[in-house]
């Protein structure tokens, strides 16, 4: 029996060894996709010195715009959502139970561990799909992924991780992979105008497209969800991939799809070690 | 006798044509479809489309089968240069990420 256990223990130490090993791998090979883009950024905004002023998105590099905002901002207009995705937040499900008991650290400051890849189920873990996921294991109906209380629930939890730095991994090849799907989406150029997310927030951000400068890419994820006055109400991240890619004609994906949370991974990694500061305002 | 002759050939004639050109627009119409199918499948469908054959199905059934043709035409071609795109897309995105 005792040799058992030393055998099982043994076995589990190679086996994590070796798992620990593949997700450096993975984690390295993406660490070097990181140095790249922010390579591209660092020469194309000189001005721009510390790469946590991406958080702020256009504002970063436009300071006509940035002035604005910041007034904006003293007085924020999804400074309400919050309160109401706080008060859904604790209003308990028709069992009893409530969203803390479906996170870690009953949901409080866990924005910037989101979104990860679940090894369980082999796919990128978004909040607003965790968020819907709590609410079907409990027995109530999912919400729309797009804005109203999705996106007030959204606000308030990361409005409790405000200044933690996002922090994704790629635990395994499934997870690269999903990565990789991310990648390739933000660089494929789609629609009747023929434009990829990298035409509009890589190669033109920083000079006018119509009214207004194209924010860069770097820091896209920190904001979200955003109360954008187009809008004028508060929507999420895939709200906003909808809009692009409707806006160069390109039918867009459902929210939640497999092909925006995979995007979100990436540009979240592309994002690693910044500065959550949602909700935001967006023009 | 022989002037209601002519007209009845007249009218089977015009009649045959508008048939033939009726039956050509649902080729086209029923290719677009096709195609934007494939598109849709590859993930890269235009907005564009899918109203493009509507607008020829419509303009069909209405019988106004010139304006139709031309829509269905649109459509096809749309449809032909999203999965240009697709196979493009596949083939270069890397060639868009940072060296």
């Amino acid at each position: 029996m005792k040799r058992l256990t030393i055998l099982c223990a043994a076995l589990t130490t190679v086996f994590t060894a070796v798992a620990n090993a593949s997700s450096d791998k993975y984690d390295k090979k993406v660490a070097q996709d990181i140095a790249k883009y922010r390579t591209f950024f660092a020469n194309k905004f000189p001005n721009v010195k510390n790469f946590g002023e991406y958080k702020d998105g256009v504002y970063a590099i436009d300071a006509k715009a940035r002035e604005q905002w910041i007034e904006i901002e003293d007085f924020p207009p999804y400074e309400l959502s919050i309160d109401e995705g706080k008060e859904l937040f604790e209003k308990p499900f028709a069992n009893g139970k409530t969203y803390a008991s479906c996170f870690k650290n009953g949901g409080i400051n866990i924005r910037h561990n989101y979104p990860h890849f679940d090894t369980k189920t082999n796919q990128v873990m978004t909040l607003e799909l965790a968020i819907n996921n709590c609410r079907t294991s409990n027995g109530e109906k999912p919400l729309g992924y797009k804005k109203g209380k999705i996106a007030a629930l959204s606000a308030y939890m990361a409005s409790t991780s405000r200044e933690q730095k996002f922090n994704v991994k790629v635990p395994n090849e499934a997870a690269y992979k999903a990565y990789l799907d991310g990648k390739k989406f933000f660089y494929s150029k789609r629609g009747q105008l023929n434009l990829a997310c990298s035409d509009c927030h890589m190669a033109i951000t920083g000079s006018k497209l119509r009214a207004d400068i194209p924010g860069p890419a770097i820091g896209h994820a920190t904001g979200f969800p955003v109360y954008r006055s187009k809008w004028g109400e508060l929507g999420t991240l895939h709200r906003r991939y909808g809009g692009c890619n409707k806006n160069v004609r390109a039918k867009p994906f459902k929210a939640q799809s497999a092909e925006y949370r995979n995007l979100e991974y990436f540009q979240t990694l592309m994002s690693q070690d910044m500065d959550i500061n949602g909700p935001s305002v967006r023009k | 006798m022989k002037l209601i002759k002519v007209s009845i050939i007249a009218l089977v004639l015009s009649l045959s044509n508008v048939a033939f050109a009726g039956g050509d627009v649902n080729k086209v119409i029923a290719k677009a479809e096709s195609t934007l199918k494939q598109a849709s499948k590859s993930g890269f469908e235009w907005t564009t489309t899918a109203k493009l054959i509507d607008g020829a199905k419509k303009a069909a059934k209405g019988g106004d089968s010139k304006l139709a043709m031309k829509l269905a035409k649109k459509a096809l071609k749309e449809g032909e240069n999203s999965l240009i795109q697709a196979k493009y897309s596949e083939m270069h995105w890397q060639d868009y990420a940072p060296k």
